[in-house]
């Protein structure tokens, strides 16, 4: 496949401009710990919400459940 | 008709006779409704900061009502069941929406030639790209069809496009503003910024959307600040860094441009002092490496199962490239090779630069390494076309702000030259930007 | 043959609001896709709000009470990649361990931590409900050591105590569910997923070690797969491969900044705990005196155990308060289908009834009749009268203590079973229990049956 192709080009060419390195990595720009919430009150219902992702749906029966794939997760 | 009201009939106008353009994607059936009541609200004296303004939106904010394509098939009937933080803040202070702006697929792009609903023009450099991914941001307000847009920025599709089309533009500091309702490239890059026509815009929406988000967990904990009654053109005193390397990897005549901008910066008071950034050649690497991981991980939801299709199965030959190394390269056996290299590179790149910034107060360059090609110029080798983003994508890997203002022209095509400082220095970006903004 | 088994144990924590949103996490009887939110859906662009401070605290206290070592690094949340119609995200939010090193009686436990619940996928009909995505989850991962069926079971019954002992989870209701994994005699390892009940953990294993042991028997190497539990057949078949990608490209979540669990809210929370219960029963047994199989009888739930400490206190009388709690009032929960928590009963009015025996106002036959009208009284567990000696008189239950009225009572009896007298004079010692119950019956089991027995005696020689 064409782009699989042109893919692993690229590939090659960005990790060779990167030689070996001894250094942390960065996994997060800024220096964050614990931040949390209290467990709180639940939010309000949102009935636009609901109206929205049912229009988005691309199957939903009438009571509001998804209609995905059927089984198959068993041999 | 009330001064909101008046100015979106305007602009709908502009819109309409200029459509090949192409800089929308979809015009808030609201706006005029919107628009009538921050009239009334003019009238009775309780209108917030924005009223009277109108703002564009890059397809990849959520506005609640409105479709979030993010330029793609994949989403291009997903209408938003949800407003983005920024839209919230936007809608508290008065602002109008007045639609959803053009952009390079997922921005996945740094040309705005990549959207499945056609390329966008460059309103100020008639046949040429308008740059990328906040293509249409960019050409909406240099075409004059809104106030001011929001645009993202991961590895320069603010600034970018901001060159461009010679406008103004800013990325904040990475945690300033939230990105809730982002649909992001790179979670660990992209911030969400203001294109502009003035800087005193720029400063206002700043102020708008800034400030800690109780959903969003990497914004940062500070308090508010006051970018517009801070403005100041004074720089006396002021250290700009300006860096070889910058010469070694851009088109002689972009910096020729650069060049003029830094003399007027010095003869207004500021001291030009030579920099280096050694490991400017690496930044391309390691920024693309980070977006492929980072990417294919945010994009697993856009399944097809509960709104838009199967991403893999509509989306076009760059965003399906990025999923598809993505999906390699964070392999358990690969990710030594690829990620960690490129996060531990990430590192020396963003010590070297708040190296520097200990130094000077701003870095001053070029904002693109060569001018933006024509429209219809097939660029096929992708390495091409990342190479648009060498000088931008320091900024979003060290987190640091970065400006960016026209200086010039190369025949012409505008040049804009990037301003960047250490982080939270956005108001001296700002400063720097109205000093040259006077001198016109 | 030597078998080796270890389970993942996943619990669902008994938070207000989900894991990574404010939704409710109530999602029992509630129409679908009703207590969600763009988060816990998975719409583009949500992102995990702030991680709930109640899980991650309630996470730490399980681990404590595993005796777990904390993690006094940061802990990193992983984003878990894998594809399934109920991840609305495409992939979970899993943390990496909280608690490491511990141990629950012989079984070691590897590690504790926390994540979240997908959604509700029926494979059958293809429906998908997100009212449980997002729900916080606790995880606990036990070291291989279990060696038989029966072991497993007894484990995730203490476990399951434990859990229910920090208050934090999920109320009985069957929502704990797990994972196990059996080897036999070095052979390869199989894993057994979609197991939700104690009784089905049970069956899988024997059901595995049959297969495996056939296999075996035919010659057929046991190859390592994954399969599921059929709970419908009692039976596990195999998974489909793909369900079962080992790669998950696991990345810590950018969006969601490390937890740090320090020193003093570990101080904090260990303080603030409750006695684990495999701890309580060693107390027990060995402040009181008692066997193994009372205590442990007695601190099967918390509440119970907590009150039989008070009744203890204010009685001074520790076999009648274990005696009476251990076979009277668990033989009436029991019967009503209820947990003490559900009764009505709690310390005080159970004192009462103690008290009561003791002055002589109440007979142990009464005594269960009046537990059993305080549980009838009540419908939520909350019940706060006191059992008064004018509360049992209305009731018709208070013990007589006239001796005419039981004289009485026993010349009736003997008059009207000549047959059962007549037994006993044959040397039937049973007649005597007999007319013993008679008298009680007449009595509306309000004589003492010690003093109908020797007025009886009495009467018949």
């Amino acid at each position: 496949m064409k782009i699989e192709k042109q893919s692993k080009k690229v590939l090659k060419e960005l990790s060779l401009t990167l030689g070996n390195i001894n250094l942390e990595e960065t996994y997060y720009v800024v220096d964050k710990i614990n931040v949390t919430r209290g467990d709180g009150e639940p939010k309000k219902d949102n009935s636009n919400f609901k109206i929205i992702i049912r229009k988005n749906a691309p199957k939903m029966d009438e009571k509001g459940s998804y209609i995905m794939e059927a089984g198959g997760w068993i041999d | 008709m009330g001064i909101t009201h008046e100015n979106l009939t305007n602009y709908l106008d502009r819109i309409e006779k200029n459509r090949k353009i192409n800089a929308f994607i979809e015009l808030n059936p609201d706006a005029k409704r919107d628009a009538k009541k921050v009239d009334e609200k003019i009238n009775s004296g309780t209108a917030g900061k924005l009223a009277g303004l109108l703002i564009a939106v890059k397809s990849n904010i959520n506005v609640r009502g409105l479709r979030a394509t993010c330029a793609s098939k994949t989403l291009e009937n997903y209408v938003s069941p949800y407003d983005a933080t920024v839209i919230e803040k936007i809608r508290k202070e008065d602002g109008v929406i007045i639609g959803m702006t053009n952009m390079d697929e997922f921005a996945c792009g740094s040309s705005g030639e990549s959207s499945y609903f056609g390329p966008t023009q460059n309103p100020s450099a008639k046949g040429r790209i308008p740059g990328g991914s906040s293509s249409g941001s960019s050409a909406a307000v240099a075409a004059n069809f809104c106030d001011i847009s929001l645009g993202s920025d991961t590895g320069g599709s603010i600034r970018n496009p901001a060159s461009h089309c010679g406008i103004i533009g800013l990325k904040p500091t990475y945690g300033l503003v939230s990105r809730y309702g982002l649909i992001d490239l790179a979670m660990s890059l992209d911030q969400i910024g203001s294109l502009s026509k003035d800087v005193s815009s720029a400063a206002l929406m700043l102020e708008v959307i800034q400030g800690r988000d109780f959903k969003e967990g990497t914004t940062l904990d500070i308090s508010q600040q006051d970018f517009v009654s801070n403005l100041s053109s004074d720089l006396r005193e002021w250290k700009i860094g300006f860096a070889q390397e910058y010469k070694e990897f851009t088109d002689p005549k972009i910096v020729r441009e650069i060049k003029k901008g830094l003399d007027r910066l010095s003869s207004n008071g500021a001291e030009i002092v030579d920099i280096e950034i050694s490991n400017l050649s690496k930044g391309i690497s390691t920024y693309y490496l980070t977006v492929f991981v980072e990417f294919f991980s945010g994009t697993r939801k856009f399944d097809g199962r509960r709104f838009g299709y199967n991403i893999e199965n509509v989306c076009g030959r760059e965003v399906l490239r990025r999923i598809m190394l993505g999906r390699y390269i964070s392999q358990k056996e690969y990710s030594g090779k690829y990620y960690k290299k490129a996060l531990q590179f990430r590192s020396l790149i963003k010590k070297e630069l708040l190296t520097v910034l200990n130094n000077v107060d701003i870095i001053a360059g070029p904002t693109v390494p060569k001018l933006p090609h024509k429209i219809g110029d097939k660029v096929t080798d992708p390495l091409v076309m990342y190479g648009y983003d060498l000088l931008t994508v320091p900024a979003n890997l060290a987190g640091i702000p970065s400006g960016v203002i026209k200086v010039g022209n190369v025949k012409d095509i505008p040049v804009g030259m990037q301003i960047q400082s250490k982080p939270l220095g956005e108001q001296n970006i700002l400063n720097v930007m109205c000093n040259l903004e006077g001198e016109k | 043959m030597k078998t080796i088994i270890g389970f993942e144990i996943h619990e669902q924590l008994n938070t207000k609001s989900k894991l990574y949103c404010n939704s409710s996490t109530h999602y029992r009887n509630v129409e679908p896709n009703t207590n969600v939110c763009e988060v816990c859906t998975g719409m583009p662009g949500a992102k995990p709000y702030p991680m709930n401070q109640d899980a991650i605290d309630a996470t730490v206290e399980i681990a404590l009470m595993l005796n777990c070592d904390i993690i006094e690094n940061p802990v990193y949340i992983q984003r878990k990649h894998y594809d399934y119609p109920d991840l609305p995200s495409g992939y979970q939010r899993t943390s990496l361990p909280i608690g490491k090193d511990g141990k629950l009686n012989d079984v070691g436990i590897w590690e504790v931590h926390i994540e979240e619940d997908p959604g509700k996928y029926d494979p059958l009909s293809g429906l998908v409900d997100y009212n449980r995505s997002g729900v916080p989850l606790v995880e606990i991962v036990t070291a291989p050591d279990i060696r038989n069926p029966e072991d497993g079971r007894k484990f995730l019954r203490e476990l399951s105590k434990v859990l229910q002992y920090t208050g934090k989870v999920k109320p009985e209701g069957g929502t704990m569910r797990m994972d196990t994994n059996i080897s036999l005699e070095g052979g390869a390892r199989v894993e057994i997923k979609n197991i939700n009940s104690v009784k089905g953990a049970y069956r899988a294993l024997k059901f595995e070690i049959t297969r495996q042991k056939n296999l075996r028997k035919r010659g057929v190497k046991v190859i390592q797969e994954t399969r599921a539990f059929i709970e419908s057949q009692m039976i596990t078949r195999r998974m489909r491969i793909k369900e079962t990608d080992a790669d998950y490209r696991y990345i810590p979540d950018p969006d969601i900044p490390p937890l740090l669990i320090n020193a003093k809210k570990i101080i904090e929370i260990k303080s603030a705990m409750p006695e684990a219960p495999h701890l309580k029963l060693k107390r027990f047994m060995d402040t009181f005196g008692i066997s193994h199989d009372d205590a442990w009888a007695i601190t099967n739930e918390k509440e119970m155990a907590d009150d039989i400490e008070f009744e203890i206190h204010q009685l001074n009388k520790t076999k009648k308060v274990v005696d009476f709690n251990r076979h009277i009032i668990k033989k009436t929960i029991e019967y009503k289908k209820l947990t003490y928590k559900q009764s009505g009963l709690n310390g005080i009015n159970v004192s009462d009834i103690l008290k009561l025996i003791e002055d002589g106002h109440l007979t142990d036959f009464n005594a269960e009749l009046t537990v059993r009208n305080i549980i009838d009284k009540t419908i939520d567990g909350i019940y706060t009268d006191r059992v008064t000696l004018n509360n049992i008189e209305n009731l018709g239950l208070a013990k007589i203590n006239e001796k005419d009225i039981v004289e009485k009572a026993v010349i009736e009896v003997l008059n009207e079973n000549s047959n059962a007298v007549e037994d006993f004079k044959l040397g039937k010692s049973k007649a005597l229990n007999f007319m013993i119950g008679q008298v009680m019956m007449k009595t509306k089991g309000r004589a003492d049956p010690d003093i109908v027995r020797l007025i009886l005696k009495k009467e018949l020689r």
